[in-house]
């Protein structure tokens, strides 16, 4: 049951016997302070001992509101199954920011629909406040690369869109509208009520996107490399925005990413993942829980010059295995 | 070679007027008169001093469209064409429209149907005109079975071709936020699939315009195809070539009316 401890990782057993380092070991954390700072004799937040009366476990936040256990993905080509992520065991604490970070091709996407429940995975499960995920669900939002507006609704029709569903509580016309204007206030955007998604730039059309999944008021949002189609300077501006609309809609997030400065700016924790097949290989807690989403802003990724060459020469192992370690160190920041 | 000529006369002064011509009077405009002007031409009484040709000229069959329109004789044949014509395409939309969805979501679906359906297409609609007239008699149920079995198809395959196009991020986003199977149907799909849904009611109406005349010539007391009947035995040619021009410009308006429906897919 130690892998279930609040700052572990999951490994697959096998990994374990192949003599590396348990996963707690491989646990940095950075800027924690002392009171808050998970400890490995800390109760297990899943299960807790029925009987046992723990005040810390009680704790909204301490309490995960994803939990996702021994997740593991084949998908079939031709007549093969390749597998795609293998063994993931990952926790999300309410208003936590996770940054998800690995190589492209390591199967982070294919993670993230796994757990907004748009794809079964092989095995293991995902449970939301305890309750599994099978199919997706009202309080998880999410984000894709593409904004995924539909071109033939408004910005506002777009927002609302996804209030109108049948499996949404049924809202009137004058209240759906009014809360879509106050997501796309949070998001920096107003006047474009009326626009038509062809009539919006890449990063206003991913604002829409976010408002779109910011007006469900979503406890968990699921951001697929949501900025990376963005040029650099957008990107920035929506990063910090993300920040200002989660501290108003106060979700947790866990944002698949493939840019060190990006994991960097925005993480409360970065997760690295492995490739082939994808697993979790390490993480990095840069703000411990409990989190609260005002106190956040837009870190500098190169004053974090230490942690970044750190993740860099790790991320660096991942994509090549054979980089020996003195040139993934001369990497600069 | 060709282009090189063509653009030596560009610099000659008389190109450079036709071309001025051109932009003014609009080509359109000039291929009607060159056409009115070969009609006149054949049916001249120039070339064909008998009277029964003269019935065919252009000045004849204008004429006559103005008086048929003026004295009321043409109205209730265009009105009960028109209606064939609504019926045939709320028909074949209704059966289209859904048969082509399931097509496009449901590949076992299409791939079984494929063949048979190529197979159907190909038979040309009024092939079906005697098993049409056995199996719903004489009559308005012949023709509008006529019309759909016509019209079903550009909607059809269309409304398919439109499902394959549909982005799928479209369709990962309406699950994401929890839409069921109806609703992404009903609410991604069917608008997404608009512009080729008009394309294809455009087509559709193309080929019930040419299929319906023929019918009409079936068992009905109605409608322009019949009026064209109706003239030949009465050798009123002036009054056939009066309906043979009353057909292309209301099927000139059909297409053009449905044509300017694009504008509704501004998005695209």
């Amino acid at each position: 049951m130690s892998e279930l401890l609040p700052v572990t990782v999951g490994r697959s057993p096998d990994l374990w016997e192949s003599g590396e380092l348990p996963d707690r070991l491989n646990t940095s954390i950075l800027r924690s302070p002392p009171s808050t700072a998970p400890q490995p004799t800390a109760p297990q937040p899943t299960a807790p001992q029925p009987g046992v009366t723990n005040a810390a476990a009680d704790r909204e936040t301490d309490r995960p509101l994803l939990t996702v256990r021994g997740l593991t993905h084949h998908y079939p080509v031709g007549r093969d199954r390749v597998l795609a992520f293998a063994q993931i065991n990952l926790d999300l604490r309410p208003r936590e920011l996770v940054c998800l970070l690995g190589p492209s091709g390591c199967g982070k996407s294919s993670l993230l629909l796994a757990i907004a429940g748009l794809q079964r995975a092989t095995a293991g499960e995902v449970r939301l406040k305890g309750q599994p995920i099978q199919e997706p669900q009202p309080s998880v939002g999410m984000v894709f690369q593409g904004s995924a507006l539909l071109p033939w609704l408004t910005v506002t029709q777009n927002i609302t869109w996804g209030l109108k569903l049948r499996r949404m509580p049924a809202i009137a016309k004058a209240v759906a509208r009014s809360r879509a204007a106050e997501a796309l206030a949070s998001v920096g955007l107003g006047g474009v009520e009326r626009a038509y998604p062809h009539q919006l730039s890449g990063g206003m059309a991913q604002r829409v996107a976010l408002a779109r999944a910011l007006v469900r008021q979503p406890e968990l949002l699921l951001l697929d490399e949501p900025f990376s189609a963005l040029d650099a300077i957008t990107r920035r501006s929506m990063q910090a925005l993300l920040l200002q609309a989660i501290a108003r809609y106060p979700a947790a997030v866990l944002m698949v990413t493939h840019d060190i400065d990006e994991a960097l700016a925005l993480g409360d924790r970065v997760v690295l993942m492995d490739r082939n097949p994808g697993r979790i290989r390490r993480q990095w807690i840069l703000r411990s829980p409990p989190i609260d989403p005002n106190d956040r802003s837009l870190r500098d990724p190169a004053a974090q010059g230490a942690l970044r060459r750190e993740i860099l020469e790790e991320l660096l192992t991942v994509i090549d295995p054979v980089v020996p370690p003195s040139i993934a160190g001369g990497v600069q920041p | 070679m060709a282009v090189g000529i063509w653009q030596k006369a560009g610099r000659s002064g008389v190109a450079r007027q036709f071309r001025g011509a051109l932009g003014i009077v609009g080509s359109p405009l000039l291929g009607l008169l060159l056409g009115l002007l070969l009609w006149w031409v054949l049916t001249s009484p120039l070339l064909h001093p008998g009277a029964i040709v003269g019935d065919f000229s252009p000045e004849k069959s204008l004429t006559t469209v103005l008086k048929l329109l003026g004295d009321g004789t043409l109205e209730p044949h265009i009105g009960a064409s028109l209606r064939r014509v609504v019926i045939g395409l709320a028909t074949a939309a209704l059966i289209g429209i859904p048969v082509g969805i399931a097509l496009g979501l449901w590949r076992p679906l299409e791939q079984g149907t494929s063949v048979l359906f190529q197979f159907v297409r190909m038979v040309s609609p009024l092939s079906w005109m005697p098993l049409a007239v056995m199996a719903f008699g004489i009559g308005d149920a012949p023709v509008y079975f006529l019309l759909t079995v016509a019209a079903v198809w550009p909607v059809l395959l269309n409304a398919a071709a439109g499902v394959h196009s549909v982005d799928r991020r479209w369709l990962l986003l309406a699950r994401s936020l929890c839409a069921t199977r109806w609703e992404v149907i009903g609410r991604v799909i069917l608008p997404a699939i608009g512009p080729h849904l008009l394309v294809g009611l455009r087509l559709a109406v193309g080929v019930i315009w040419i299929v319906l005349v023929p019918a009409e010539m079936l068992g009905v007391s109605s409608g322009l195809g019949y009026f064209i009947l109706d003239t030949r035995d009465r050798l009123a040619y002036s009054e056939l070539m009066a309906a043979i021009l009353t057909i292309g410009a209301i099927g000139y308006g059909l297409d053009a009316g449905l044509r300017s429906l694009n504008r509704l897919t501004h998005y695209s």
